[in-house]
């Protein structure tokens, strides 16, 4: 069954089409990587999906649920989460208090909350409970009251995707997960990503540019050039399909060995 | 003792003084004070926009003054009491503040500010020209009644103490939950912020309308404790100018810095009387030297000053006890 | 009687257009509305006062000397106290502008006193007719200097190699210095100008409302909310932001009386921010402010 479906997206930028027609079908359960060369229009779709990004023509589906009249903080509810590229931490704030405000969509009433009632305070320290749990899947349990800026890059790295994470959701959106890491970094990432595919049952949308994880955990990958589809298959099929190899031929192609 | 427990220890231990103050103190001390509490809680209210949500406010003032003149045209025409005139007030003030967060939504940093800045003196406009009003010659309170009973200046030192200590209480309260949380958050980072779930037009106008009644309530009581207002006070930009100076000075997103910051405006000018351009000085270099080498404020200052204290203190005890292992080692 | 009202509005419109020219100009480079902007007048104000005092009315020693104080005074408030906040948050640089206006206030009350003085007028006070309508020789010399004013900075910035290096800061600062673009010369510079421009404020606008510690105070709101009309980047959209509160001022006192002259501005500027979240004229993508 597909988590996910895209059919016939386009977007326009003034004159400049970003996206034109553009297909994806991503299966539950699966690690799902969208790539293509710069400017094809992945982060386009990305932001689409997260609904930060308004489309004209088409549809998004989500577990058969059209996205089209969502805004950005309403998909979180659904079970669609993401992350930044160049992450998007909280930077004021610790990393506990980040990955409790990526609860916030379980954070209840509101108003219990605000004023301490029983049921808010209830619900306060489970989420904390999580929060503690959540930290320590990601090793991050000893820096839980550190301030996020002044952490090393591959923790805020982990707080990045924890905070992601927190929120339990059932698709997890990816933005170049492993830019700025070199190669021991991005290996620890594939395998927390693939953890968290298989253990936590979550699918995954990988936008990367970054080859070498893109074999390492897609299980099927669509590839974006100039808006449109040019290929789709497992990272094998595509890596040596043909169009692919002309559309990055342009740019140094980003494979690592 | 934990550093939580000292904040603890010492919140207490300072509602403790200020219960027992008006006992020790000459009444025009008490009185003074109770003048410094209503800033107070107008400086909260302007602390968990500006200080806390990020988003500035150059208009509380207009606040204040909504706070103000709606309990008085209460007293003044229907006889009402305080307590009602508080609610009115800070509720007429909260929901004039949503309407302002509406209009603001988009707006950040200096088109914020000019937009704060504008409903300000649109409201004192609207004060000095309207007659209902009365301008300049102001409106005189009667005596003032809580629950039934008549209070006078002492007894309202202690009504302005409770209303401090209760919207303090509610502040820190929704700063340690998810929608302080959540306010925090959009001022690190609004795209992150709506990512996770924040409906930034919902929590920022929460924000707006929140902080509005809190300052409406400072001035409600305001206009209690003085038995008067006039277009004199609230008629142009310089309490809103105030507020943010306390906030700023005191320490930003911080209640200590809010007390601390609203007691240093109400007393550089009252200290200094006659002395206005000193006033206006000390103010500026106040404000300045705060920026430029402690811009946590005052309250961040003494923090540190804490902390540091708390470790030295600490620490004899772990050298003990290491010196102890080590010997036995 | 619509059309002279009109170009009356016009006319109190040119009294802000420099100090709104001044603090667009200031906001582009460094990120930072001056709150001072008003007071740097007024201080150029007293100090031609003064000047004029001994130098037997003579005003150009007078503009000379005023012109160099406020400069010296902007560079000064540059130099001490923004650069050492250069890379702070927005609220920071505001406030620390605000504290300067704070501190000008006193010092101007503390040396001047706080009485108003009267300033020698620079024109005659007849009126020059222009289709029907009557403008004074001061108001019409504002709006023809703040015309002029605003034309130049508008083609240096658009047309001139250092003026569109300029811009590059306004985008990215730090980008530009990787350019090698030297900020904070540039930024010192703005000052510097912005100093001057309101020196020259400052002696247009004392005859006309007189010279106190207070005098710039509504102009400055006024010139803010002037300049945010103008997206707080466009300086044609300063000047014509201005000219346009001059004219809603004068409408509105003229045809809904005159308690609505003051509210009007500020009542404009929230609906069109309402509206228009970056102004009438600044339609750009910025950066976050």
């Amino acid at each position: 069954m597909d988590l996910l479906t895209v059919r016939g997206v386009r977007v326009f930028f003034g004159g400049l089409t970003a996206l034109d027609g553009v297909d994806m079908n991503v299966p539950a359960g699966s690690i799902y990587g969208l790539i293509g060369p710069n400017g094809a229009g992945k982060t386009t779709l990305f932001n689409c999906i997260s609904r930060f990004q308004t489309y004209a023509n088409g549809s998004i589906e989500y577990r058969g649920r059209d996205l089209s009249n969502l805004g950005p903080h309403d998909v979180i509810r659904l079970g669609i989460a993401r992350t930044f590229q160049n992450i998007n931490l909280f930077r004021s704030r610790s990393t506990l208090d980040n990955i409790l405000i990526g609860m916030h969509s379980h954070l209840g009433n509101p108003l219990a909350a605000m004023l301490s009632l029983p049921s808010g305070l209830k619900r306060e320290a489970a989420l904390r409970e999580r929060a503690d749990r959540m930290a320590e899947m990601f090793g991050l349990t000893d820096v839980l009251d550190q301030q996020v800026v002044h952490l090393p890059f591959g923790y805020q790295k982990r707080v990045e995707l924890a905070r992601a994470l927190a929120a339990e959701p059932t698709l997890l959106l990816l933005d170049e997960p492993v830019a700025g890491c070199n190669e021991e970094e991005t290996r620890e990432l594939s395998v927390i990503i693939r953890n968290i595919n298989r253990e936590r049952k979550v699918t995954v949308l990988v936008v990367e540019h970054d080859m070498s994880l893109v074999r390492a955990v897609c299980d099927e990958v669509t590839v974006l050039d100039f808006g449109r589809n040019i290929a789709r298959g497992s990272p094998q099929e595509i890596l040596n399909h043909p169009a692919v190899v002309e559309a990055y031929l342009g740019e140094a192609v980003p494979v690592r060995a | 003792m934990s550093e939580r427990g000292w904040q603890l220890t010492l919140t207490v231990l300072a509602f403790g003084i200020l219960l027992a103050l008006p006992a020790v103190i000459p009444s025009f001390y008490a009185s003074l004070l109770a003048f410094t509490f209503a800033y107070v809680i107008a400086a909260v209210g302007v602390n968990l926009l500006t200080g806390y949500t990020g988003l500035v406010t150059v208009g509380h003032g207009g606040f204040f003054a909504i706070g103000a003149y709606a309990t008085a045209l209460m007293a003044k025409h229907l006889g009402t009491s305080v307590v009602p005139g508080l609610l009115v007030g800070a509720v007429l003030a909260g929901v004039i503040g949503f309407g302002l967060g509406m209009i603001c939504l988009r707006l950040g940093g200096a088109f914020l500010a000019i937009a704060t800045l504008g409903f300000a003196l649109a409201v004192g406009a609207i004060l000095n020209n309207w007659p209902v009003f009365e301008g300049r010659e102001g409106i005189q309170l009667g005596k003032n009644s809580v629950l039934g009973l008549q209070v006078k200046d002492v007894g309202f030192y202690y009504v302005v103490l409770v209303v401090m200590a209760l919207v303090m209480l509610a502040s820190w309260s929704i700063i340690r939950s998810g929608v302080g949380r959540a306010f925090v958050a959009m001022r690190d980072s609004e795209r992150a912020a709506e990512a996770m779930g924040i409906h930034l037009r919902l929590y920022k106008t929460l924000a707006f309308s929140i902080s509005a009644a809190m300052t409406g309530a400072g001035g409600a009581l305001f206009a209690h404790h003085n038995r008067y207002v006039s277009t004199e006070t609230f008629g142009d930009a310089w309490l809103s100018v105030d507020f943010l100076t306390a906030v700023v000075v005191g320490g930003q997103g911080s209640l200590l810095g809010s007390a601390l910051g609203a007691g240093f405006v109400v007393m550089v000018p009252y200290y200094l009387g006659e002395l206005r351009d000193f006033a206006y000085i000390l103010n500026g270099v106040a404000l300045i030297a705060v920026l430029l080498f402690a811009p946590e404020g005052m309250a961040g200052v003494l923090a540190r000053l804490f902390r540091r204290i708390h470790r030295r203190c600490a620490q004899p005890i772990t050298r003990v006890v290491n010196q102890v292992s080590v010997g036995r080692g | 009687m619509l059309a002279q009202q009109f170009v009356s509005g016009l006319a109190t419109g040119s009294l802000y257009a420099l100090t709104a020219i001044g603090i667009v100009l200031i906001f582009r480079n460094t990120r930072t509305i001056n709150l001072a902007q008003g007071d740097f007048s007024m201080v150029g104000a007293f100090v031609a006062l003064v000047v004029l005092e001994h130098s037997r009315g003579s005003l150009i020693v007078a503009t000379f000397a005023t012109v160099l104080a406020v400069t010296a005074l902007a560079v000064v408030v540059e130099r001490l106290i923004m650069r050492p906040i250069e890379g702070a948050d927005w609220l920071t640089l505001f406030t620390a502008t605000l504290g300067v206006f704070y501190i000008l206030h006193g010092v101007a009350g503390w040396i001047w006193g706080r009485d108003t003085k009267s300033f020698p007028a620079l024109f005659s006070s007849a009126p020059i007719s222009i289709g029907g309508t009557l403008i004074s020789q001061a108001h019409l010399f504002n709006m023809l200097v703040a015309a002029v004013v605003g034309a130049i900075l508008y083609l240096f910035f658009r047309f001139t190699k250092p003026g569109i290096a300029m811009r590059a800061i306004t985008e990215d600062p730090v980008a530009a210095q990787l350019m090698g673009i030297p900020v904070r010369s540039i930024v010192l510079l703005t000052w510097a100008v912005g100093g001057m421009l309101a020196a020259v404020s400052g002696i247009l606008l004392a005859p006309l409302v007189y010279v106190s510690t207070q005098m710039m105070d509504g102009v400055l709101v006024k010139g803010y909310v002037g300049a945010v009309f103008g997206g707080l980047y466009s300086l044609p959209g300063a000047v014509i932001g201005s000219l346009i509160i001059g004219v809603a001022e004068n409408l509105a006192g003229g045809y809904l009386g005159a308690q609505y002259k003051v509210t009007i501005a500020f009542v404009l500027i929230v609906l069109v921010l309402a509206f228009k979240p970056r102004g009438l004229f600044g339609g750009r993508a910025r950066r976050e402010i």
